[in-house]
């Protein structure tokens, strides 16, 4: 049976055929009958008086009891069976008029926190089973409309269908995400089914765990577009209904972070691979196994402890020996949810980094051109971050920037150049689209002019900052500026957090003479790694597109700064190199749900794409151009684990990615009534609580609020108490 | 003879005219499926013989003393008659009423006097009649004459019903007036005290009286069938009462039981016959009851 979890608000009574109220007046009758029967009798004599007058002196009370009785018994048999005609039903329960066509839309929660396995059934398992007895018990004339709650939202029957055996076939058809959900988007998506539906009488029936995580609401910049998108849906009336199939206080473990402390990896390296587990269950787990499986073999394992509501981080040494996509794979003892209890990390292990140094000023002696400290710096040192042979530059003068074919390099630093081309723009704006990585170093002979008007053009170039006029003379050297390393939080100067003066002082004993002054937008995204003592900032990092700049105020070589000549200089310039090379190679891993996005060279335009989903399932798509790439756009990423990409000629690429679930979806704490209320106010629903009986009773779910069957039933026993009573009051006596 | 009517049905009865022919037509028509014929079934007490004087009826000669003696004798019977029936016969209002089809009370009460009657007088034995409301209406005394039958009739044609009853205190009246024993046979619906019935009963008993109660009910006063609702006039002056019949048929139904189980009990214990008429069944049972008593007395 159901039961509301609460009582509602109101019980207000409405009727469906109020007209046969009228029909009230009919209780009257009995009254009626009764009067003129006393009214209307017949007359006669009669010898036999004293037995009679015995009989009435002793039984006068009992038989006005009686009469009484019966007389009301009979006028609350009219009455309820004229109030059953009039079908009534609880206006708490929606509008929902019984046995009147109804246009249902079924809601399935298809989160990850659904996959919750009790026994040998899931939540979702349990939600089409329900659903399906929903749907099989529907009315003939009832239309029913599918919606998958989910991030995004998927309409799976839009149109209200009346074809209940092809419903039925959807839903059993349906298999959950591993994603989160949009709770605004699910909600758009209603309204617009309902939008469409000439169906008057409409139902919503949300089959959900009703996990916190599910029905928060969206970022505050959403909130006024969730209660309108609410208030649009209550205008339509509909009878909302939550069946709650969740459960308070439920055991889950997940793996929520994997990460690799370097941005990129190249073979050879042992980069150290950091998971976090967290318990969020209500009771410790003491001894769960955790392991690290690289590409689909065992590599080492753990035991931990996850006390309540801890994050527990792990720390495994990981070898990448050889080049290529490598997947790091964690796993843990799984639990009753064991989509969480996995996490995947996609590694493209590099051979070696390709920089592309473009010096403006281009001089064949050593350390006279601008790049040579550069070029220096980045070549294998002791004790530098990467490993030896880890970057590979290539030195151009920049009149050969446009000759050059950018995304072959992960890094292009553009050292001192004068001044850039419409074409040669557009081509590292391409670059950065395709994930590049650019650095840009400042200098004398930089035209601030060519740089603000295309590079920033008003903060929507590639430019994260607008260059301002020279600070300082480096001609007189007269005074120098210092960095400011602004509490070693970025990570391009993280190293240096901890360290000892002498160490620090590599960086902060720099002398810089000159250098531009970077105009940042006020709502750039832009971080400053470094700033100078002026208070100006020295280098700013911003992505843009899929790539990464980073904006130097000063020279790359000595001419404006004595940095190439301190220690300090070599490390960050690696880690530099690094950090811009990231952006190409972060994007192998996104969250459930979001788009994969990839760019490739724009040969690549129309080449065909197959995507081999974690379950096997190949998905072919075909790459299109946008700006001066080819692009690859997979929205089908709604399970977690990792994705084959395979582009067809003329580029023939081979990749892999990886989904991961929103950690916060492995938290299963679930709302209760006034919780729910509270999130979504001016919503009004009834709240079905999950019972044993739930998947077997699940009819009585379009019947709440009906009471014209209880009513029915009354009557009929009120009928028979009538003929009992008649009876044992001697009035319908079979021997007289 | 099968389509000839049944003038043992009291309606049958009733549609003909003239109480003498409606006895006779009882009586012969009860007599005409018996045998042996009941006049022979009296038995006179024999006392004692006395000698033949010219004028005598012959029939009465004891021809076995005259083979033997030669002498003519006749046999002397202790009573001029050998019976006397007392009908007594309640007129009160309360006989008048009648249910339906059926005869009143107080008319089949009539048939079965009547019938009595011109049975008893055709033995050459006497019966007298008596007629009582509250008090007494009206008597004969006991004679056996034809003539005194056509009286007999007459007085049970005209007397028209009235006034309450008064069994009881009747009962004492009449018990005094008789003064030869014989039987007394009452027809009454007795609707009075039982207590003060059965006291005048057993003053006939103690006058040694044999007593036969017919007492006659109506059908409807015995089932109490009705279902309207219903005024119900009281007789005999009592007041009218508007009720719903089939609500207090059990009730009415177990005061009636009591009384009639008071009287037959009553009855049991001071040797009176009781026989239960109702109006609507045929006049051989009460005819039948009365002869079947008068065999068990005379064993």
């Amino acid at each position: 049976m159901f039961f509301p979890s609460s009582p509602p608000l109101l019980w207000a009574l409405e009727f469906a055929n109020p007209g046969l109220l009228a029909g009230l007046a009919a209780a009257s009758i009995p009254i009626v009958i009764h009067l003129l029967n006393r009214r209307k009798f017949r007359e006669m004599p009669w010898a036999a008086m004293q037995f009679l007058m015995a009989a009435i002196r002793k039984n006068q009370r009992r038989v006005r009891i009686e009469q009484w009785l019966l007389l009301a018994v009979r006028t609350l048999l009219i009455l309820l069976i004229v109030a059953a005609m009039a079908k009534p039903f609880l206006e708490s329960f929606g509008n929902v008029i019984a046995g009147q066509r109804t246009h249902r839309v079924l809601v399935l929660d298809g989160s990850l926190s659904m996959g919750y396995t009790t026994g040998d059934k899931s939540r979702f398992d349990l939600a089409k089973d329900v659903a399906t007895r929903l749907v099989k018990d529907s009315r003939q004339g009832d239309a029913v409309s599918l919606i998958m709650m989910g991030e995004p939202p998927r309409v799976v029957i839009g149109d209200p269908s009346p074809n209940l055996t092809e419903v039925q076939k959807e839903i059993a058809e349906l298999t959950m995400t591993h994603g989160s959900t949009d709770l605004q988007a699910t909600f758009e998506a209603i309204d617009r089914v309902l939008d469409v539906s000439t169906i008057p009488q409409k139902e919503v029936i949300f089959l959900t765990d009703l996990q916190s995580t599910s029905w928060r609401r969206p970022p505050a910049t959403g909130k006024d577009g969730l209660d309108r998108v609410l208030a649009k849906l209550e205008a339509r009336r509909p009878r909302s209904v939550i069946i709650d199939l969740g459960k308070a206080g439920s055991e889950n473990r997940a793996v929520t972070d994997l990460t690799i402390d370097t941005p990129v990896v190249t073979a050879g390296s042992t980069p150290l691979v950091r998971a976090v587990m967290r318990n969020f269950g209500p009771s410790k787990a003491d001894g769960v196994l955790v392991r690290l499986i690289m590409d689909g073999r065992v590599s080492s394992e753990q035991s931990v402890d996850l006390p309540v509501g801890e994050d527990v981080p792990i720390i495994f040494n990981q070898p990448f020996t050889t080049p290529g996509d490598h997947i790091v794979e964690i796993a843990m003892d799984n639990d009753p949810l064991p989509l969480d209890d996995h996490r995947w990390l996609v590694v493209p292990v590099r051979e070696s980094l390709s920089v592309l140094l473009v010096d403006g000023h281009f001089r064949s002696e050593p350390f006279q051109a601008e790049t040579d400290y550069l070029a220096q710096a980045l070549a294998p040192t002791e004790g530098s971050p990467g490993q030896p042979g880890m970057i590979r530059s290539e030195v151009v003068s920049e009149s050969q920037l446009s000759r050059r074919d950018l995304p072959a390099f992960d890094v292009v630093a553009l050292c001192n150049v004068a001044q850039f081309s419409q074409g040669e723009v557009a081509a590292l704006e391409d670059y950065l689209k395709q994930g590049g990585g650019l650095i840009i170093f400042g200098g004398d002979q930089v035209i601030a002019d060519n740089y603000n008007r295309l590079l920033y053009a008003d903060g929507k170039g590639l430019l994260p900052a607008a260059l301002g006029p020279t600070v300082g003379g480096a001609a007189k050297k007269a005074a120098a500026f210092a960095f400011n390393p602004l509490g070693y939080r970025h990570p391009l100067v993280a190293e240096f957090r901890g360290e000892s003066d002498p160490v620090t002082a590599g960086l902060t004993q720099t002398a810089i003479w000159q250098y531009h002054k970077l105009i940042k937008p006020a709502d750039s995204n832009a971080q400053v790694a470094l700033a100078f003592d002026s208070g100006d900032p020295a280098i700013i990092e911003a992505p843009r597109a899929r790539g990464k700049v980073i904006l130097v105020a000063t020279s790359a070589d000595a001419g404006w700064t004595s940095w190439p000549l301190h220690n300090s200089y070599p490390p960050i310039m690696q880690q530099m190199i690094l950090q811009a090379a990231a952006g190409r190679l972060a994007e192998r891993n996104i969250r459930v749900g979001q788009p994969f996005d990839q760019s490739y060279a724009a040969a690549g335009v129309s080449a065909t794409a197959t995507v081999v989903t974690p379950k096997g399932q190949a998905v072919a798509s075909r790459l299109k151009g946008t700006g001066g790439v080819s692009q690859l756009h997979f929205e089908q990423t709604e399970l977690s684990g990792t994705y084959q990409v395979r582009i067809g000629p003329p580029l023939t690429v081979e990749s892999t990615f990886a989904a991961d679930p929103d950690p916060a979806e492995s938290d299963l704490a679930k709302l209760d009534r006034s919780a729910l209320e509270q999130r979504l106010p001016g919503w009004s629903f009834s709240l079905l609580t999950n019972s044993p009986e739930l998947s077997q009773s699940a009819a009585s779910v379009g019947r709440r609020g009906e009471l014209h069957r209880p009513l029915l039933y009354g009557a009929l026993v009120l009928l028979l108490l009538e003929t009992f009573l008649a009876w044992k009051f001697g009035y319908h006596d079979s021997s007289s | 003879m099968e389509n000839s009517p049944n003038y043992l049905d009291p309606q049958t009865l009733a549609s003909l005219e003239g109480l003498d022919l409606q006895a006779r037509l009882v009586v012969e028509g009860y007599v005409a499926g018996m045998h042996p014929s009941p006049y022979h079934g009296f038995s006179v007490e024999f006392a004692e013989h006395r000698e033949y004087v010219p004028g005598d009826d012959i029939r009465h000669v004891d021809w076995k003393v005259w083979c033997k003696t030669d002498k003519l004798y006749l046999k002397q019977y202790e009573e001029e008659t050998n019976l006397l029936l007392y009908l007594l016969l309640d007129t009160s209002e309360s006989m008048v009423y009648a249910s339906g089809q059926n005869v009143s009370k107080l008319r089949y009460a009539q048939f079965v006097v009547a019938a009595l009657a011109y049975m008893v007088i055709q033995q050459q034995d006497s019966v007298g009649l008596g007629l009582f409301d509250d008090s007494v209406r009206r008597y004969l005394r006991p004679a056996s004459q034809p003539s005194h039958l056509k009286e007999l009739f007459h007085v049970l044609e005209v007397t028209p019903a009235r006034e309450k009853s008064n069994v009881g205190a009747v009962l004492h009246d009449l018990a005094e007036r008789f003064k030869k024993r014989g039987v007394v046979a009452i027809f009454s619906d007795f609707f009075d005290d039982p207590a003060r019935i059965m006291a005048g009963l057993k003053h006939f008993r103690h006058r040694r009286h044999e007593v036969i109660v017919f007492h006659v009910l109506d059908p409807a006063e015995i089932e109490f069938p009705f279902r309207e609702t219903t005024l119900f006039r009281g007789l005999e002056g009592l007041p009218g009462i508007l009720t719903e019949p089939h609500a207090l048929r059990r009730a009415y139904l177990a005061e009636l039981g009591a009384f009639l189980d008071e009287l037959k009990t009553g009855c049991r214990m001071i040797d009176i016959d009781y026989v239960p008429l109702r109006t609507d069944q045929s006049l051989e049972g009460p005819l039948s009851s009365y002869l079947a008593s008068r065999e068990a007395r005379a064993v």
